[in-house]
């Protein structure tokens, strides 16, 4: 049982890295390869935190989880539930279930407080704004600069008049650019695991940590979409606007480093490193999915026998 | 998609033009689509629904009047994109957040530095 324990929580390691992973700069020039490690880091660490549950849970059942996890659906199969668990297996099994439970109610919840936002700001937008068609862009009549996008099906990119009346056309076509990024790319979609995560964790560094590097990430990826990022540069700083006075100023964590990035256009992306960290966000999902799956995989009777029928051997 | 919420912008625009209400075949005649007075019923319940209309009943039909200012749904369509926190993170994937002064003006001086170069 032990290395098949150790396997499931060493999934959850990587979490430790989230606050060096956040702060390096590698990940600025190569956003795609990073937003893979960090998917990959979460996914990992939920499945971790899971199959270890399901491990401990089994143990009594069989020194080998595959075999320890057989006798256990058998059991359930021929309905005879829980036994041979005592109350810590239980506890564990407990653990494993209200895991899953959990972060799905609460990727449910996001979705519907998402879905149910966006209505009402596409009908805000609509009553509101100018449809110019011929850029398919909403505007606001406001001298605020603003300009976002209301993601999902139907989805409308907005500017504000401010922000149309303070960027010259070159930064203008930067900004619908990023924005129909965000747009087409569903970025929203990619952003919701952790928005979730974060609710459900809210006390877990890790997931404020990833909620944050992502959308930060999400950024950058949709600024790559820019032909050319000077004049994106010039639009983020002229919209970038000041918090107001007294206010607490939660800056927008990631306008110093997009802005940097944009600027220094000489340091691209360097193939070696993307294929590094691709190979790494394997590796980490590597071990939980191993745990997981070996149950399917290894059969501890012929490979032709059906996995509920078949008879352990006992003793080996 | 786009055509209902033309309607919904143009039967809002009649609404905030006519302070003092309007019933809805006479604000279908006004419209300049020219819509089915059914059509215009159905956007006024569900404009009605969102808190975005109200309604009283006069004789046998009802009269439609805006529930909220153009400047206050304008407010509240900014106001989701400059908050910073709560639930409504998730509606809308803004270009760029709020700053300190500090933070805008060094990039400013980032912006200049490479622009002088």
């Amino acid at each position: 049982m032990t290395p098949w324990l150790l396997s499931a929580l060493v999934a959850l390691l990587p979490m430790s890295v989230a606050a060096r992973l956040a702060r390096a700069e590698w990940t600025w020039r190569h956003p795609k390869a990073a937003l893979a490690l960090w998917q990959a880091i979460a996914l990992s660490a939920g499945l971790g935190a899971i199959t270890a549950g399901l491990v401990a849970a089994v143990a009594p059942l069989d020194a080998v989880f595959p075999h320890g996890m057989h006798t256990f659906v058998r059991q359930l199969a021929w309905g005879h539930g829980l036994h041979g668990l005592g109350w810590l297996e239980f506890a564990a099994l407990a653990w494993s279930a209200g895991v899953l439970v959990w972060l799905v109610a609460h990727t449910v919840r996001a979705a519907v407080v998402a879905l149910t936002e966006r209505r009402r700001q596409r009908l805000l937008v609509d009553v509101a704004a100018e449809h110019l068609p011929d850029f398919d862009v909403y505007v606001l009549p406001s001298a605020r600069r603003l300009a976002y996008c209301v993601p999902g099906a139907g989805g409308r990119v907005v500017l504000s008049q401010g922000a149309i009346d303070s960027l010259s056309a070159a930064e203008l076509q930067a900004v619908l650019k990023h924005e129909r990024a965000h747009a087409r790319g569903r970025h929203d979609l990619v952003l919701l695991p952790f928005v979730a995560l974060a609710k459900a964790f809210a006390w877990l560094p890790f997931a404020r940590t990833a909620r944050q590097a992502v959308a930060v990430l999400l950024e950058m990826i949709a600024d790559d979409h820019a032909r050319d990022p000077i004049p994106l540069a010039h639009a983020l700083v002229a919209m970038a606007a000041p918090a107001p006075a007294g206010g607490l100023g939660v800056a927008d964590a990631g306008v110093v480093e997009r802005v940097r990035r944009l600027l220094a256009r000489g340091r691209q992306a360097v193939w070696w490193v993307s294929v590094l960290v691709y190979s790494s966000a394997l590796l980490v999902l590597s071990g939980p999915v191993a745990v997981l799956v070996a149950p399917w995989l290894v059969w501890d009777c012929h490979p032709s026998a059906d996995l509920l029928t078949c008879v352990p051997d006992s003793g080996t | 998609m786009a055509r209902l919420g033309t309607l919904e912008r143009s039967i809002m625009d009649a609404l905030w033009e006519h302070p003092d209400g309007v019933f809805a075949h006479d604000l279908a005649a006004k419209l300049p689509s020219q819509p089915a007075t059914t059509t215009v019923l159905t956007v006024l319940v569900r404009l009605t629904h969102k808190g975005l209309v109200s309604r009283e009943r006069v004789g046998r039909a009802h009269l439609y009047r805006a529930a909220v200012e153009k400047d206050a749904v304008v407010a509240e369509a900014m106001r989701a994109a400059l908050d910073e926190a709560g639930d409504l993170e998730g509606a809308v994937q803004r270009f760029v957040g709020t700053v300190s002064p500090e933070v805008a003006a060094a990039l400013r001086e980032a912006l200049d530095a490479r622009d002088s170069r």
